[in-house]
């Protein structure tokens, strides 16, 4: 295939990789909705597929010395492609795994930083997971037929490492002119830094889930005794809920968990208290406020003691179940 | 009493003053009007009525005494009924019954607040007076361009929280159904002084809870006082403590129980002096399990007199230490021993008595 004929196939052939890169990334994303994640908050951009721009592509299939095509729209395999970037090492795997296990397409593994970390242990340089995946049958996806074996390919990556491959991969590696040693040694720190802070990253976040378990059983518990006693669901744990878990976190075990469900079953006007108070107080939205109803009642002094937030709370709160904080 | 789910309906205020140079009532100013207080100013109403009568406040329960038409508690029982133009100059009626108990020429002036309103779970009227004496205090104040803070001097303030100056009496209607025209059994009586100091160990001021209220101590205290005391040594012999601290706590408790110069019991004011935060929270607890009021009341020693005037250690091979409280309290003194001189771990007592022995068996 010459150039021209290669340019007049891949015209013809662009809305049929444009739909098979759409369907790829939408089955992707569908899957990690399943998964229950939030994809707003879990991918750090858009993973929109794009089309090769045709330049490079003519550029990569005839022109690159360290490329020896036979076939090179064939070989070719990042005509379309999309890309997944992600706060942590940990999240990479999360998406791996939906690619791996997807049935309508054969996946490859192309790079992988763990594998090329184990190559060239003393080389700090770009990082990336890289798969190709291909359609295993023909289908229509967006009224476009499209073939078996259309490749497209995927890049998962931290933000971090994302952030390395927007200064360095086209500057540096594709640059035409000749790249002054220095860079290139600042940028390999930059890079060992970048691992270091990713393993730093996923360290506080394991801790930060490890810390948090035990309280959020009990908040999962709070909210269906909420959802329960109250008869709707709560709001979410906002940052309030989440400054009393913690100045009370000493107190919280299952045995808490039953006095507070003894609690609230037995003081049942509460029921009517927090869903009167709903509308004008904010607070009583979250199922905090069963665990404070309960402390007010039964452990004012701790509560008066360590409370974090706003006096004028704790007095409406003592208020509402009749108890004096008075006190010398 | 749980006194929950608080709604105030009606709220009147009147002024009464001190009596002149030769002793004579000064006519109260009337209030005409309802009071209506904004959302937050409610709450803080409201916040500031709890503290005084609400649970593990100061506040003592009290029964009826004076039941004749002029009394106040009949005519409490009527504001709770009638309709607010009576409210109004009923509550009137309250204040003038105020300024004529305040006999003594030095007693204060004040505000008197006449409200009330419903509470509980399923609602029951409840009716409220607060005497509440005006004093001089300061505002602060930011100056909109420069936003420099300086204090602009009030003159007349009250209700403020930390100057306490002020007497609570509330009436709550009872769940159950009152039996024949006894007032007590249709309402329980709360009552608060912010002015009287535990030191002096009343209830609140004579002329406020007996000449102007009409009410006095309640006369079943003396089995509420026997139940304190031994839930309270239950507690006692439970707590995770040493055997020396159990002894004070013991010591303690007899103290304050017999020694004390005080007409009530408040079981907050006792933990509040002997235990840690943690421990006054479990104690409150536990007290309320046994059904035992949090709040204070009058103290009758009648039941418990006998076992207040010694203090016994017992042990398990029927070894028994008795000495007349006092006493044992300042000649004998408990220490653990949980090592014997083998390295074994064991559970003895040793027992220091000051004094010499007198005479064996």
């Amino acid at each position: 295939m010459n150039e021209k004929e290669f340019l007049e196939h891949w015209n013809q052939e662009i809305p049929m990789h444009d739909a098979w890169g759409d369907f790829v990334t939408s089955t992707i994303c569908k899957h990690l909705k399943t998964n229950g994640k939030d994809l707003s908050s879990f991918l750090k951009q858009s993973p929109e597929h794009r089309i090769k721009d045709t330049t490079s592509l003519l550029d990569k299939a005839f022109y690159r010395t360290n490329k020896n095509y036979e076939n090179p729209y064939e070989e070719i395999e990042d005509k379309v492609g999309c890309r997944f970037v992600v706060l942590l090492i940990e999240q990479i795997e999360e998406i791996s795994d939906v690619i791996v296990n997807e049935e309508s397409w054969d996946h490859k593994e192309c790079r992988h930083f763990y594998s090329e970390r184990e190559k060239e242990p003393l080389l700090f340089t770009y990082q990336s997971v890289h798969y190709v995946v291909r359609s295993k049958t023909e289908f229509i996806h967006n009224d476009v037929l499209i073939h078996p074996g259309t490749p497209c390919e995927i890049q998962i990556r931290t933000l971090l490492q994302h952030a390395y491959a927007e200064l360095t991969h086209d500057a540096v590696y594709k640059a035409k002119t000749l790249v002054q040693p220095e860079v290139h040694r600042t940028v390999a720190k930059s890079m060992a830094l970048i691992e270091t802070t990713d393993d730093f990253f996923s360290d506080v976040n394991s801790r930060l889930i490890f810390d948090v378990s035990g309280e959020f059983d009990f908040q999962e518990k709070l909210d269906s005794l909420y959802k329960e006693y109250v008869g709707f669901e709560s709001a979410s744990a906002q940052k309030s809920s989440i400054v009393i878990f913690d100045e009370f976190r000493d107190l919280i075990d299952e045995d808490l968990l039953r006095k507070v469900e003894r609690f609230i079953r037995k003081e049942c006007y509460l029921s009517d208290v927090i869903r009167g108070g709903v509308g004008e107080n904010p607070f009583y939205k979250q199922s905090v406020i069963i665990f404070l109803l309960y402390m007010v009642k039964k452990k004012k002094h701790r509560l008066i003691n360590g409370w974090p937030l706003n006096y004028r709370i704790l007095e409406n709160l003592a208020m509402v179940v009749g108890v004096s904080l008075d006190h010398d | 009493m749980n006194i929950v789910n608080l709604q105030v309906q009606r709220i009147v205020i009147h002024q009464i003053h001190q009596r002149d140079e030769d002793g004579k009532k000064v006519t109260p100013s009337r209030g005409t009007e309802f009071i209506r207080f904004d959302a937050e100013a409610m709450n803080t109403f409201k916040s500031r009525f709890i503290n005084a009568i609400g649970a593990e406040s100061k506040a003592v329960p009290m029964s009826i005494v004076n039941q004749e038409s002029t009394d106040l508690p009949p005519m409490v029982d009527m504001l709770s009924e009638c309709g607010d133009e009576d409210f109004i100059s009923l509550s009137y009626d309250v204040a003038n019954k105020l300024a004529d108990a305040q006999q003594r020429k030095n007693l204060q002036g004040g505000i008197v607040v006449v409200f009330g309103g419903l509470y509980g779970a399923t609602p029951k009227k409840f009716v409220g007076i607060m005497k509440a004496e005006i004093h001089s205090a300061y505002g602060k104040k930011v100056d909109d361009l420069t936003s420099e803070i300086t204090l602009k001097y009030i003159e007349e303030a009250l209700l403020t929280p930390a100057t306490k100056l002020y007497k609570t009496a509330a009436f709550f209607e009872k769940s159950t159904t009152p039996e024949g025209d006894d007032l007590n059994s249709k309402w329980d009586v709360l009552v608060s002084d912010s002015q009287i100091s535990q030191a002096e160990g009343k209830a609140a001021a004579l002329y406020f809870y007996s000449s102007f209220l009409g009410c006095g101590y309640p006369e079943t205290c003396a089995r509420t006082t026997k139940q304190f005391y031994d839930a309270t040594c239950e507690f006692l012999n439970d707590i995770d403590v040493s055997e020396e601290k159990r002894n004070d706590l013991h010591n303690a408790l007899v103290s304050y129980l017999k020694h004390e110069n005080s007409d009530v019991v408040n079981p907050l004011e006792f933990s509040s002096r002997y235990f840690d935060v943690e421990t006054r929270d479990s104690y409150s607890e536990f007290l309320e399990d046994k059904e035992i009021p949090n709040t204070a009341f009058t103290k009758d020693i009648e039941f418990i007199s006998g076992k207040l005037k010694t203090r016994k250690l017992s042990f398990s091979k029927d070894v028994k230490l008795i000495a007349p409280s006092q006493v044992f309290k300042e000649l004998v003194d408990i220490q653990s021993i949980n090592v014997n001189d083998a390295g074994e771990a064991v559970k003895w007592t040793k027992i220091i008595v000051k004094d010499e022995i007198v005479a064996q068996e």
